[in-house]
């Protein structure tokens, strides 16, 4: 097992990056260290450690302690160590009687208003403040404990994942000081005066009540027990740690999974983890217990029909059991009557297995993945207009930019880490466009203001690229030497041309997009010409009819302005999935190979023929909407769906399941029975990412160890799964270990030809083109040329939706996520978190909402062609007139139950952000939830009355 | 045979796209490479099947010229 150790060097203060370097002397020893960096890290640098308690590695000094002085030959005093910069020829001394006198004074003072029980203190062994009373040699308190204190204060246990105990704070500011610096919540304050001053949530609030988000910054930055984690409270600390990559989001943050044995008993954010440095969110530091939540389903279970009870058998007879159906179905009805779906939420071996299965053992291409109904418009459109399908920076190129424009994303809900890069760089003074139909958290919030919020109405993102390119083409401000060295002039002369046309103007586009084409020339400038301007999208732009339009426009723009190939500059997609990136690139389409390289390519083809000793098609297999449209055809009977829960996130939700339940074997393997398995007649137990080992590939193209902290629950890793069910359709997949199938991949994957174990356990992380050319990978992308050699503009036309409001469907029906939920919920709905988000509720402009005499609580029914749910309305200024607005994370809401079977024109990504509705106040749930309600009821009785091998040798 | 209503539709929407490129015999062959690179075959063949029926008055100006490449290219999934 990889286990590291679970306290990490801690440097007191951050590190500064300088190319001028300085020799200082420290107790003796000489040390050199970049310019500007504090005395108090040159020290650690050196080995040694300056007492400290305020300062901490993730936070900018303070110099409020007073523990961390030091003598420094030629000044006066005893200066703080953290604050005082290192310069060259200083001479320091970190240790002498009198610091000692002076530490002990203070840690005297401290521990006068402490409790001390520090034996049965939930911070034993992880206290600062106790390392520092041992550091000083504090041996007595002489002001005793009658006077006035705080030991008495009251606990704020509101909050599910940790407690604050007033009682135990030092007031070092660390806990504020993460809130700003660190999340950018502004959520903790100090109040009151003197020896009143504490920690305290918003106006003397509760946690819960304040406007804290649960990141865990403020714990992690606590250096005693005042903030601290309730599972270390009721479970004591770790023993152990080991790295992994968070299996939420597409940031994909680096944690420590602190263990005590087999038992993680808390996710710590980790340091040196490229894509979040130390930062966490609520989803990956709290969130973590669905994993072993009761509803882990461990068992295979097999039945005929759905409407049979379940039979749980082992996984030998599961596998054949499905393989025999599958193999069944395929004579039956041909060879491409079968498929599978991968998962984003899988590790990219698994993945690519899977995709292997399909190709090589199903001997079709129909293979998909959930990057279909996301971000399948950004590879075809960063594919086409690049060469490649992949956003082109790392998230630290934001610190160098100056111009962030956000569209069609919510990084402070959907990528909350990323998000707080986000606006640590706004509150250094980066401007901000936010081009949404909502006003999300970005428009305004604590210290930041969006210069431009280009409130558009949905579905008209390609006419306001086209209106933005429109300006920057028009008012000269194209970066003409970049164009010319950089791009296809045939293609730019093209597409000049036709961006200059009047049509394309703010102006005419204007009774479009619902913007005043003020406003958007003004954004447009700024964009251009306001130095390193960076675009970060996400859904908002991918899902919609126009979704790869609108990527095309996207690239078509930074390329006109020359902000490609340099930090702080780049097209940046938002990945929904943690792993969406990855099982793109692992071939998940139905169309490419690993490596984005298309089925009717022969060389790339015979290389995997070569390489897998079978023959493969050249012919694209079929999409996941393609998929369910030949289900009710009758011509596709077998899937197997590996981590992805289509009922749920799919649209158009009664077509789904009709197409499901026209399948003859549907094989589902999940770590719980999702509402895909309701529908399933194969049930294969997953592992959660904490029992598994693999890489995930986050947003920025960086591919990250997860590994393995406990067994896997069900006896099975998922890739052994499928290896399994491989072999039992008569094709050997010989694998020992994931980093077996990493090599495989390598070998057949050009910009993957440099991966492997050894190096990403070295290096911690790569980012993909890893190859000779790059062997510590590519941080930024097209720095020289672009990968398809020249940048190619591309025309995009707006088209408008044939999704449009009409007299019976007067709404526009949008929708999102929020923080503490992720995805279809069946995670997040199984931890503390839904304390934070207990129902998806419709959100409802003022005006729309009185004009229907709906107000906030109220049940409203949501209507579309589609079908019909119900919801309780939220009544929000967020919201623009003529816009609702709503989330899916739970089941029985049935917001896709609403969206339509419309979908981008190039990838079938559904149109999930466009909806014509109608939204009306009522009484009862619909027609759709009654009937959910009673299938849900029945499938979980089957499930209870499954036979298990007990009730079995029981009847007999 | 898929949903020939709604096969009409996605070729439609591609040619929607297609339509502003100023080269248009470039941009129906486009069209139906783009046809041809993501369709599976049994898509291709209904879609086909549908138009030998019903002829191809369902289908935008671009999409009617991409038939004659998708006619040269698709050959064998509706000979």
């Amino acid at each position: 097992m990889d286990t590291v150790s679970v306290h990490d060097i801690d440097y007191g203060t951050p590190e500064v990056s300088s190319t001028e370097q300085v020799t200082l002397t420290i107790d003796g020893f000489p040390v050199t260290v970049a310019k500007g960096t504090s005395i108090m890290r040159a020290a650690v640098e050196l080995g040694t450690q300056i007492p400290k308690l305020c300062a901490t590695d993730s936070l900018e000094p303070f110099g409020s302690c007073r523990l961390c002085l030091v003598e420094i030959e030629g000044r006066r005093g005893f200066p703080a160590s953290c604050t005082t910069p290192a310069e060259s020829g200083m001479v320091v001394r970190t240790q002498s009687p009198k610091l000692a006198d002076l530490r002990r004074g203070v840690m005297e003072l401290y521990i006068s208003d402490h409790p001390l029980d520090c034996l049965t203190c939930a911070s034993n062994g992880d206290c600062e403040l106790q390392d520092m009373s041992g550091a000083v040699g504090l041996r007595e308190v002489r002001y005793g404990y009658e006077g006035k204190n705080h030991i008495h204060s009251d606990k704020d246990t509101s909050n599910p994942y940790f407690q604050y105990d007033p009682s135990k704070c030092i007031v070092c500011n660390r806990c504020v000081r993460a809130c700003e610096e660190t999340q950018g919540t502004f959520a903790l304050t100090i109040s009151g005066r003197g020896f009143n001053s504490r920690v305290s949530p918003g106006e003397s609030q509760s946690f819960m009540d304040s406007e804290c988000v649960s990141c865990g910054a403020c714990v992690n930055a606590c250096p005693t027990a005042t903030l601290v984690e309730k599972t270390i409270v009721e479970q004591g600390q770790p023993e152990h740690s080991v790295i992994t990559t968070c299996a939420y989001c597409g940031v994909g943050c680096g944690f420590k999974a602190d263990m005590k044995g087999s038992e993680v008993v808390r996710m710590t954010p980790w340091k040196d983890g490229k894509a979040n440095e130390g930062h966490a969110c609520i989803k990956g530091r709290f969130a973590w217990g669905y994993a072993t939540h009761k509803d882990r389903m461990l068992k295979p279970m097999v039945r005929e029909n759905i409407t049979d009870p379940w039979q749980e058998v082992s996984f030998d007879e599961a596998i054949n059991f499905a393989a025999k159906k599958l193999r069944g179905i395929q004579d039956k009805y041909g060879v491409d009557s079968i498929g599978g779906i991968t998962s984003s939420r899988c590790t990219n071996e698994e993945t690519y297995l899977v995709q292997k299965l399909v190709r090589a053992v199903f001997h079709n291409n129909n293979v998909d993945t959930c990057a279909r109904v996301c971000h399948s418009p950004t590879g075809f459109g960063l594919g086409q207009t690049y060469g490649t399908s992949a956003g082109t920076q790392t998230f630290k190129s934001i610190e160098h930019s100056d111009v962030i424009l956000v569209m069609g994303a919510n990084p402070t809900d959907a990528h909350p880490v990323f998000g707080s890069r986000m606006k640590k760089r706004l509150r250094e003074g980066a401007k901000l466009i936010v081009i949404d139909p909502r006003a999300i958290e970005l428009v305004s919030t604590a210290h930041i203001k969006a210069d431009y919020h280009l409130q558009l109405r949905p579905g008209t993102n390609v006419a306001m690229v086209s209106a933005i390119a429109h300006v920057v083409v028009t008012e000269g401000l194209v970066k003409e030497e970049f164009v010319q060295e950089r791009c296809d002039m045939d293609s730019f002369n093209l597409w000049r041309d036709w961006v200059i046309k009047p049509e394309n103007s703010p102006e005419a586009l204007e009774i479009t997009t619902g913007v005043p084409a003020q406003l958007v020339r003004q954004a447009a400038r700024l964009y251009a010409t306001g130095g390193n301007a960076a675009i970060y999208y996400g859904l908002g732009v991918t899902e919609h009819a126009q979704g790869s339009t609108a990527v095309i426009g996207i690239a078509n723009l930074a390329m006109a302005t020359g902000n490609i190939g340099r930090e702080g500059v780049g097209v940046n997609p938002l990945r929904g999935q943690n792993n969406v990136q990855g099982s793109c690139d692992m071939g998940s389409f139905p169309h490419e190979f690993p490596g984005y390289r298309h089925v009717s390519d022969s060389k790339t083809r015979g290389l995997f023929e070569q390489d897998w000793g079978v023959s493969l098609r050249a012919d694209p297999g079929l999409r996941i909407p393609n998929m369910f449209d030949a289900a009710l055809e009758g011509s596709f009977k077998g899937l197997y769906c590996q981590g992805e829960d289509i009922v749920q996130s799919d649209p158009d939700t009664q077509h789904v399941t009709a197409a499901l339940e026209a399948m003859e074997c549907v094989v589902v393997q999940d770590i719980f029975l999702n509402e895909t398995a309701k529908y399933a007649h194969v049930f294969l137990p997953g592992s959660s990412f904490l029992e598994k080992d693999g890489t995930f590939t986050n947003a920025e193209r960086r591919i990250s160890r997860v590994r393995q902290v406990m067994e896997p629950k069900a006896g099975m890793a998922d890739w052994e799964v499928t290896v399994a069910l491989a072999k039992a359709l008569g094709y050997d997949m010989p694998y020992n270990h994931p980093s077996e199938i990493m090599a495989e991949i390598a070998r057949l994957t050009p910009t993957f030809a440099g991966v492997n174990y050894d190096k990403l356990d070295q290096l911690g992380s790569l980012q993909w083109p890893c190859n000779d050319e790059h062997p510590e990978g590519t941080p930024l992308m097209h720095v020289d040329h672009f990968v398809r050699g020249k940048g190619r503009f591309i025309i995009s036309q707006y088209v408008p939706t044939e999704e449009r409001v009409t007299k019976r469907f007067p709404l526009i029906l949008t929708t999102g996520r929020i923080l503490s939920q992720y995805n279809v919920g069946a995670q997040t709905r199984r931890t503390e978190n839904v304390h934070f988000h207990d129902e998806d509720r419709l959100e409802i402009h003022p005006d729309d909402a009185k004009e229907r005499g709906i107000d906030s609580g109220d049940w409203v029914g949501i209507a579309s062609r589609s079908g019909e749910t119900v919801l309780r309305a939220l009544v929000s200024e967020r919201m623009q007139p003529g816009v609702v607005y709503t989330t899916f994370h739970f089941p029985e809401s049935g917001a896709n139950v609403i969206t339509t079977d419309n979908s981008d024109w190039a990838t079938n990504c559904p149109e999930y952000k466009v909806t014509a509705v109608q939204v009306l106040k009522v009484k009862q749930p619909s027609e759709w939830q009654k009937q959910y309600k009673e299938f849900n009821d029945t499938q979980l009785r089957l499930l209870r009355e499954r036979k298990t091998a007990e009730n079995l040798v029981g009847a007999k | 045979m898929m949903n020939p209503q709604h096969l009409i539709k996605m070729a439609n929407a591609i040619g929607d796209f297609f339509s502003a490129m100023p080269d248009q015999e470039q941009a129906a062959r486009d069209a139906a490479s783009h046809l041809k690179r993501f369709w599976e075959k049994r898509m291709q063949k209904s879609f086909f099947d549908y138009i030998k029926a019903n002829g191809d008055g369902e289908l935008k100006p671009i999409m009617r010229r991409a038939l004659s490449f998708m006619d040269e290219e698709l050959g064998a999934y509706h000979g």
